[in-house]
């Protein structure tokens, strides 16, 4: 798993459709097959490639598989917004200071 | 200032600010080493996660008052992993517009030289 993987991960459109389904609760394969217009195997391809991203994580219960949303993927994501979105501010609060003092 | 993070292959932010300083001095305080220590790179250990500065600068490619390019570090100990794009413009006020494009390299595309030494790499815009 890194930022790279799980911004890809979320790059399309029917895989951010169907992380936007799990985050409202846990689904099995086939409730969550429901209204998507794309095949069994599809499907599958898809929660692979978010499941490998640690966005998602599967829970077998009795015959049923249940899919989820991944709470350490999601924290991973969110560490690396927060770091840079107060990162580049900041720098650039200093660059403006530096700029000043380059006049004297 | 604006901020935005498009889906994309990998994570990228970008950045816009309108500097009071004509783009020839912003150009020297984003290239010349001296100046980019003062607001941008600064030694830190390793473990440290209130980071507040990039720990190495390698010079990818620039071209002189229009754009520079950057592979940054974010810890001593580790390869430069992110790439950065600092792009200037005059602006009608005499100032500069200032654009900052922030990617996170994935892992393995490609392959600059880390700084292995306790400094930071400089290295001088041509």
């Amino acid at each position: 798993m890194s930022e790279a993987e799980i911004f890809k991960a979320l790059a399309d459109p029917t895989r951010r459709a169907i992380f936007e389904r799990l985050a409202d609760g846990e689904r099995n394969a086939t409730e969550l097959r429901e209204g998507f217009a794309i095949s069994q195997p599809a499907m599958s391809q898809h929660l692979a490639v978010l499941r490998a991203a640690g966005l998602v994580s599967e829970e077998r219960v009795g015959r049923n598989v249940n899919y989820g949303v991944d709470a350490d993927g999601l924290m991973q994501m969110y560490q690396w917004l927060h770091r840079y979105r107060k990162f580049w501010p900041e720098r650039v609060d200093a660059l403006r200071q530096l700029l000043k003092e380059m006049d004297q | 200032m604006t901020a935005g993070v498009p889906f994309s292959d990998k994570p990228v932010l970008t950045y816009e600010y309108e500097l009071d300083a004509p783009p020839e001095k912003v150009w020297r305080a984003l290239t010349v080493p001296e100046f980019l220590q003062r607001w941008l790179v600064q030694p830190q250990p390793a473990g440290d996660d209130e980071q507040a500065a990039a720990a190495s600068l390698s010079l990818l490619e620039s071209e002189t008052g229009r754009y520079v390019r950057y592979a940054m570090g974010e810890r001593e100990d580790e390869p430069a992993e992110d790439i950065v794009t600092f792009l200037i413009d005059p602006n009608d006020a005499g100032g500069t517009t200032f654009r900052i494009v922030h990617e996170a390299r994935p892992a393995g595309k490609l392959s600059v030289t880390a700084a292995n030494g306790n400094r930071p790499a400089l290295l001088r815009a041509a």
